[in-house]
């Protein structure tokens, strides 16, 4: 027996052993760190008086924008470069942030993956869902705003963001991709990096028939006017049509026709029997589109009537017909499309290597949305930036969406973000890409 | 201080030594000392209470009556390294990526006992009465915490341990036994009543139903945590057939054939819904700002699913080389292509208000679940050897194969691991003192790495069933048993 007792004695010693031997690990699941109360600043609206004046039912003349500065640049602890972010189609000043940028933004920073950057949204115009950024009366001078006035208020507003051209960067989705661009070549040297998804690059394509060209057929389709003789009396803005209003916008943009423009200024008032009037003031505006031509002249879709009084009339042409083809009339109102194509704006730029020096990088893929033709236009103008012999670099990812989800449009831009805010940050403090 | 010595050494050649082997899926690894330190090629031997696992007919040949225990003291050390990608560039999904995650510390009990007892009926038949667990799976995991870009506030408090699954299955086995031809042919019968208990937590990537860009990465997918705790009874028949063939060779073969056992008890389902913000131009009361709204859906309901459980088919042989020493030879096919995993229909979900009563809403928040798995049969070989060191020590050792069900599965998930083939050996030791057998065995059992790459929806239903990534792990098990002969 006492032999037995050794025996359990010595194996249970063992057993204990064993058993302290399958230690408890714990948990090394990551611990995620609540946020704080930090946000980003959603009212960052301003006003850019005149640029956008006569813009179409924006009678306060605001951009409205949505700003994101790191914490520790807000409290003056370090300067930061500048991003400007330039919404899509229907996109508002909140577009990127729906898509995540604030938190993906503060755990890149917290991670050391980019260096803390200040982050500006610029919204697109919400009427017609956007003005391709253009320039004209009744889209906005937004020539002026992005790459001009826009800088001199995150100047002003924003100490702690870097003034220089270096540590300053643009990017976009969609038409934004195209603001972004056209800006960067309106003022050269402004920005250091560019980064875009495919977006209205190229308004031909490749050879002059693609492009926006067969949008014009698809625009009419979907309104089920091909070919009808009423075609542009009958022209339906409404939401149901997306094409059709991305040629609205472009059209206000590039080819608008504002033969009947007041603006009106409240501020003077007269009382008649205890009612207040307010007073009309007509004003003489320069350098109006007043086509004689109105084959493609669109008039009912911009109401005279705004519940401001401010603004009204503004009338449009589109460049086709009513069959979609490309109308070659005697005022060429396709060109002036075409004026605003980034090649033009390419060769026409104030210095002769506007990109020169400019990082760009290009989210590109095949599963655009091919009613846009947005792909064919992105690759074709990156084909023309090949061909120009930049003194800058372009990078370039193609990208797919996941099985059932295909990238038609925006639905994997909180994937892109990651690597457009990266992209910036290297290029903003010289780090390889 | 001769046998503490021996005893010692003994014990470390045990401990340190000795890997083993865990049956295929979530088939105990086996009952006893005796048949586990045989690495279960026990068929043909049956001598003790455990034959009602390994061969009923074998209580026909056990002389005396017993009584007998056994407690297996089970600790899955296993780690996961995710890669889990919808594909495309939507690599982050919340699941730690790229992170050897553990599971959650636990050592399992698993007590098992019965009885032999030699009574007068139809002549004389051996009765039996045993409980033990022929399947469990006991794992739990933390694998996922929501994207600060999907639910800001829920990023930091995600709910624990999404991964679950504990599933028990207890049989009650009522076992006859009796001889035929002079003492040369057992027949043995054992009809079991089973208890299925499951508790199954599952976190399933839902298709976001809402339009873009409301189902925009990263709300493509909307997280749903299920969470499943019920039982069951069903039936099972085990026989058996022991052939002493000669006075040192003995053949045998058995058959366990299990019954479906439907589980029932209650869910709980737990959505952890997108949040954007601001939430422009979404009414409150729509069914889109529940889409969009970071709240956390929780609802109760009943549920019900099936366990199949798989037959098992096994032959063995044993030849006595002498007085002391016997050889022992098994082989075993379990079907576990009848297991698929489960599906998870639920009921009584109660009232709903506002926007959740509407079709949209409720077809989404009530959809059923599945867990599917893709299983094939597997076979298991074990040779056995028994040492009669003298009479107070049987040292016990063997040898095993063991084939995996999952191999080439696409739906692995971190509820049932099992990472490939498993090959080892097997030592053991029984001290006999007087009418009492007492006997220690303790495993290291090292699993095959696995990697699994493809992010799967192997039925069609829309949700990704595998789960992709690293799979790794040792499994430390350590028996006592003891057996009174009276």
């Amino acid at each position: 027996m006492k032999t037995f007792i050794k025996i359990i004695a010595v194996a249970s010693l063992l057993l204990v052993a064993l058993m302290t031997g399958c230690s408890d690990r714990g948990t090394n699941a990551p611990y995620t760190a609540p946020g704080d109360s930090w946000m980003y600043f959603d009212a960052a609206k301003h006003v850019f008086s005149p640029d956008l004046r006569f813009q179409l039912k924006n009678p306060f003349e605001l951009l409205n924008m949505a700003i994101y500065v790191p914490e520790a640049a807000w409290t003056n602890q370090i300067r930061v470069p500048m991003l400007v972010l330039l919404a899509p189609q229907g996109g508002d000043q909140y577009y990127y942030f729906q898509h995540g940028l604030f938190q993906m933004a503060e755990e890149m920073i917290r991670d050391s993956v980019i260096h803390p950057m200040a982050i500006v949204c610029v919204a697109n115009d919400q009427v017609f869902g956007g003005y391709f950024y253009g320039n004209s009366l009744p889209a906005g001078w937004y020539d002026s705003i992005v790459g001009g006035d826009l800088l001199k208020f995150t100047r002003d507003e924003f100490k702690m963001v870097y003034d220089e051209p270096g540590m300053r960067g643009i990017g976009g989705v969609g038409q934004g991709a195209y603001g972004a661009f056209r800006a960067a070549l309106v003022h050269p040297g402004t920005f250091k990096s560019i980064t875009v998804t495919d977006g209205p690059l190229d308004f031909d394509g490749s050879d002059g028939t693609g492009g926006f060209v067969p949008q014009f057929r698809a625009a009419l389709l979907e309104q089920g006017l091909l070919g009808s003789d009423s075609a542009f009396a009958k022209f339906d803005s409404s939401a149901a049509h997306p094409i059709s209003r991305m040629l609205i916008g472009a059209a206000l943009a590039f080819s608008p026709h504002d033969d009947s423009i007041r603006y009106r200024v409240d501020t003077v008032d007269t009382i008649v029997l205890g009612d207040t009037l307010s007073k009309a003031l007509r004003i003489s505006i320069t350098n109006r589109y007043q086509l004689s031509d109105s084959t493609t002249l669109v008039t009912r879709i911009v109401n005279g009537y705004s519940q401001y009084g401010d603004l009204t009339g503004f009338d449009f042409h589109f460049p086709f017909d009513n069959t979609g083809t490309p109308y070659q009339g005697p005022n060429m109102i396709w060109q002036r499309w075409m004026r605003n194509n980034l090649d033009s704006l390419y060769w026409h730029a104030p210095s002769a290597q506007p990109l020169d020096g400019v990082q760009m990088y290009f989210l590109e893929t095949p599963e655009s949305d091919p009613n846009y033709g947005f792909h064919e236009q992105t690759t074709s103008f990156r084909n023309f930036l090949a061909n120009r012999h930049l003194n800058s670099q372009v990078w370039v990812k193609e990208y797919e969406g996941y099985k059932g989800k295909p990238a038609t449009k925006d639905q994997y831009l909180y994937d892109l973000l990651k690597d457009m805010l990266i992209f910036h940050s290297h290029a903003f403090y010289g780090e390889t890409q | 201080m001769g046998i503490i010595r021996f005893a010692v050494t003994l014990i470390l050649v045990v401990v340190l030594g000795c890997t083993s082997l865990l049956a295929g899926g979530f088939e105990n690894t086996g009952l006893g000392v005796k048949a586990r330190a045989m690495g279960g090629a026990f068929r043909a031997i049956a001598d003790d209470w455990s034959a009602a696992w390994y061969n009923p007919a074998g209580y026909a040949f056990i002389p005396d009556n017993q009584l007998g225990g056994n407690s297996s003291f089970m600790y899955y050390r296993d780690q996961i390294e995710p890669n889990y990608s919808f594909g495309g560039p939507a690599d982050s999904t919340g699941i730690y990526n790229g992170r050897p995650i553990y599971n959650a510390h636990q050592v399992l009990s698993m007590p098992s006992g019965g009885f032999v007892v030699r009574l007068p009926v139809w002549g004389e038949t051996v009765f039996g009465l045993s409980a033990y667990e022929p399947f469990d799976a006991n794992i739990r995991w933390s694998l996922y915490s929501p994207l600060r870009s999907y639910n800001d506030s829920a990023s930091y408090q995600p709910p624990s341990e999404q991964f679950t699954n504990n599933l028990d299955v207890v049989a009650f086995q009522l076992t006859m036994a009796r001889e035929f031809m002079d003492q040369k042919l057992a027949v043995g019968l054992g009809l079991q009543l089973q208890r299925g208990d499951l508790v199954f937590k599952n976190l399933t990537f839902r298709e976001n139903p809402m339009p873009s860009p409301l189902s925009d990465r990263p709300r493509d997918k909307v997280s749903e945590i299920s969470y499943q705790d019920g039982n069951g009874w069903g039936f099972g028949l085990k026989g058996g057939v022991l052939l002493k063939q000669s006075e040192k060779l003995r053949l045998a073969a058995s058959i366990n054939i299990p019954f479906d056992i439907t589980l029932k008890g209650k869910a709980t389902q737990t959505f952890i819904m997108p949040q954007i913000f601001p939430a422009t131009g979404i009414n409150l009361n729509s069914v889109q700002y529940l889409f969009v709204n970071g709240a956390t859906v929780q609802l109760n309901s009943d549920f019900e699913t099936k366990l199949r459980l798989p037959m098992t088919i096994g032959v063995g042989a044993a030849y006595a080389i002498n007085e002391k020493l016997t050889l022992a030879i098994d082989a075993q096919m379990t079907m576990w292509s009848r297991f698929k995993g489960f599906d998870f229909s639920y009921t009584n979900f109660g009232t709903f208000r506002g926007a959740m009563d509407s079709a949209a809403a409720k077809d989404f928040f009530t959809a059923n679940l599945s867990s599917p798995i893709d299983w094939k049969d597997a076979g298991r070989l074990a040779i056995g050897a028994i040492y009669n060191y003298n009479s107070y020590l049987t040292l016990l050792g063997g040898i095993s194969a063991d084939q995996s069900p999952a191999r080439d599965s696409k739906d692995f998930i971190p509820q049932f691991i099992d990472t490939g083939n498993k090959y080892g050996f097997n030592l053991g030791a029984i001290v006999h003192i007087q009418r009492w057998d007492l006997g220690l065995t303790t495993s290291i059992i090292h699993c095959p790495d696995l990697t699994v790459t493809d992010l799967v929806d192997s039925n069609g239903d829309g949700n990704f069933d595998s789960f992709p990534g690293k799979y790794s792990g040792n499994t430390y098990e350590t028996i006592l048993s003891f057996n009174y002969r009276y």
